[in-house]
């Protein structure tokens, strides 16, 4: 366990010393405050990073030297963050001695805040895989490091592949080097990052202390942030990218002359959006929006209304050129993949119906619609994802007491709020039935510094009673209460894990023992078809060698089923009842020839495994799965086709 | 300027609520405090779950 998180710091060191290198190059020598560019730092050097893996994989070059060279040449680029580090430290210390000078209930607000997010990455380092990342994000990484090499995923999420793939080459390359426990940390860092780059936008919005402290327990509250550090999902890169863009907005042009901070926004924006394809919609706008607002706002009483549109004209180009820099890894790994560079928007897989996604019927959608903000926050709705902190709510109603700001079209709170209710609309409008605010997080994480502002100002104008601010201090301790109920249960195992008591499967989906069972079953190269979607725990060459789509369309032949399976070469088929039971009813009732016997071999609540043997005049199989290309396994017809 | 005291209580009343309310949608009937809370929660329960949830139709 020690090992996995000195390698994913290691691997966070150099991509903050990429960020740093590649930062120094774009601004120079910047004014920017030190924390903000650290966080940036690392953020830009994890894109690039991933960026270079995906070219890497593409050309089969993903393997421990090269990758492990790789990590090792980011990492010279150290140096660079030293000023930005060295301040860091020193403005720590004082932050803590301004801290113990609060009072004792803002000093354990403060406590509670810090040690639930260090509970987060204790969680993101326990926890296995769940849901999603045992379908996807985390299955395909485990191909990938297996492979040594990007191909489309096997089995159903193949035109899936299409996405974006931000956080599942480093997964990639951290189980490579080390193991999936690494890669699952990893995520912890972007995290960080992302709450630094709310802050730091909190501060340019007019926090302070206090505020900064309300709005830290807001995000470390929402379960639609925290969820996605420890289940592994990626949809944090995103969002924390999105956020660094929109500091690099708000940075004041006088600071970083040539509009470099744009184009940094620019790239972050583009990267965000490679990331969470629903950012084009809900965050590219608002930001641009941003953009026209901050420069009218800047030239405003100096210039002529030519010299302020031609300006704005040339920051919106800037922002898209370098948004679209962006998007040029991703551009070439669909072209060299599927064919289509624009994939899966333009050409590619004609299955798309992932992209026009509606999630609920007419009456139900218009409830949801009605019920915004609340059903952000409460809302239980499937596949939402989880929900923004119950702080949003109760804290908003402070909002009244906040100052009318003088020019409030040159407020840079009043900007970032309208900002996020334009993203929050644009969605509800173009994508009504989807409310899952991790489609949209740093677009809705912007209206936080209002209500942490909020909270602030009514903390600081109340006179005794202060019964306000005993009200607030139980909310907030309420929230890290409830949110603190998903890392329990991590940091029992970790407990477990250091007497020497560990079980893979503790906390892991019903699919772990199973498929761990199944693993020791299976020869090399064994093919298994997985009518299910959470493959995750079988082992890398059996989800190398598991169904693909030419099986479906072998299946669709004449025969009957378990013929059809026999002769795709395959030796266990899968059946997950909870997902696919029509799957689990046809092999149920599938009649077996004389020559093949079928022997259920395992079966939970969950899954039902079939194994089959061919027996004496069997039929020749018509495909296998083979090693052709050492330490990539395929599936080969015997007629030569794929 | 001072906060007016019914807009202190109208605030407080108001974060109770937003934490009832939160404790009511995601209090799970297999949670170890869900053993000790009286009829009337889960009838509440089951009154205001309707607000927040309903299955999927994905296309």
């Amino acid at each position: 366990m020690m090992s996995s998180v000195v390698l994913a710091l290691t691997y966070s060191a150099a991509s903050l010393g990429l960020g740093a290198a590649a930062l120094r190059a774009l601004l120079g020598r910047s004014a920017a405050a030190a924390l903000p560019t650290l966080a940036t730092e690392f953020l830009l050097g994890q894109a690039l990073l991933g960026a270079a893996l995906t070219m890497l994989a593409l050309l089969s070059w993903f393997n421990r030297p090269v990758v492990a060279a790789l990590v090792l040449l980011c990492a010279a680029g150290l140096p660079f963050a030293a000023s930005q580090l060295k301040e860091c430290f020193h403005s720590a210390r004082s932050e803590v001695g301004a801290q113990l000078r609060e009072p004792a209930s803002l000093q354990i607000v403060a406590c509670a805040s810090i040690v639930l997010a260090l509970a987060f990455a204790v969680a993101a380092l326990v926890r296995p895989p769940i849901g999603d990342a045992e379908a996807f994000y985390f299955a395909y990484p485990k191909i990938i490091a297996a492979a040594e090499h990007l191909a489309p995923m096997p089995g159903l999420y193949a035109n899936f592949s299409t996405i974006g793939l931000a956080g599942e080459l480093h997964f990639a390359a951290l189980m490579l080097l080390g193991n999936a426990a690494a890669a699952k940390l990893f995520v912890w860092p972007v995290a960080i990052a992302g709450a630094v780059m709310l802050l730091a936008i909190g501060a340019r919005c007019g926090l302070r202390r206090k505020g900064q402290l309300f709005l830290l327990a807001m995000l470390m509250t929402s379960s639609t942030f925290t969820h996605y550090i420890w289940d592994g999902k990626v949809d944090l890169f995103a969002a924390a990218m999105g956020l660094s863009a929109v500091y690099w907005i708000l940075e004041p042009s006088r600071q970083i002359p040539n509009a470099a901070p744009i184009k940094l926004a620019g790239l972050m924006a583009g990267f965000a959006a490679v990331a969470k394809f629903s950012y084009i919609v809900a965050f590219l706008p608002p930001a641009m929006v941003l953009i026209a607002w901050r420069t009218l706002a800047e030239m405003r009483d100096k210039n002529s209304g030519r010299a302020m549109v031609a300006m704005v004209a040339a920051r919106l180009v800037a922002f898209g050129i370098w948004a679209a820099l962006a998007w040029a890894p991703q551009l070439l790994k669909n072209a060299a993949l599927f064919g289509a560079p624009l994939a899966p928007f333009i050409g590619g897989p004609q299955e798309k119906n992932w992209l026009q996604q509606i999630w609920f019927a007419e009456d139900m959608t218009r409830r949801i619609l009605l019920t915004y903000p609340i059903a952000l926050v409460f809302g239980r709705y499937p596949m939402q994802g989880g929900n923004l902190s119950f702080l949003a709510l109760a804290l908003l109603p402070l909002a009244l007491l906040l100052p009318r700001p003088r020019v409030p079209q040159a407020s840079l709170l009043v900007q970032v709020t309208i900002i996020a209710l334009l993203g929050l609309g644009l969605w509800m409008l173009l994508r009504p039935s989807i409310i899952a605010p991790r489609y949209l997080l740093a677009t809705v994480l912007l209206t936080f510094p209002l209500i942490a502002l909020a909270a602030e100002h009514a903390w600081e104008m109340e006179q005794k009673p202060r019964l306000l601010r005993a009200a607030i201090i139980v909310c907030i301790l309420a929230a890290v209460a409830a949110a603190s109920y998903h890392v329990v249960s991590p940091l029992r195992i970790l407990i477990t894990e250091f007497t020497g008591d560990g079980n893979r499967c503790a906390l892991a989906s019903a699919y772990c023992a199973p498929f761990l069972q199944l693993n020791t079953r299976a020869e090399p190269g064994d093919r298994a078809f997985l009518a299910g979607y959470y493959g995750y725990w079988l082992r890398a060459d059996l989800l190398q060698c598991r169904d693909i789509s030419e099986d479906n369309l072998a299946l669709r032949e004449n025969y009957p089923i378990l013929e059809k399976l026999h002769r795709r070469g395959f030796r266990f088929v899968i059946a997950d009842k909870t997902t696919h039971p029509k799957a689990a009813e046809a092999m149920r009732r599938a009649v077996a020839p004389p020559w093949l016997a079928v022997h259920r071999s395992l079966e939970t609540p969950e899954l039902v495994i079939w194994e089959l043997t061919p027996l004496k005049g069997s039929p020749r199989r018509e495909a296998a799965c083979v090693q052709s290309n050492p330490p990539r396994w395929s599936v080969t017809t015997f007629d030569g086709k794929p | 300027m001072t906060i007016r005291w019914y807009f202190k209580a109208c605030a407080i009343a108001w974060m109770g609520g937003c934490v009832f309310l939160y404790f009511l949608v995601t209090v799970s009937a297999d949670s170890f405090i869900a053993t000790m809370l009286p009829d009337l929660v889960w009838r509440l329960r089951a009154a205001v779950l309707p607000w927040f949830y309903s299955e999927a139709i994905v296309h």
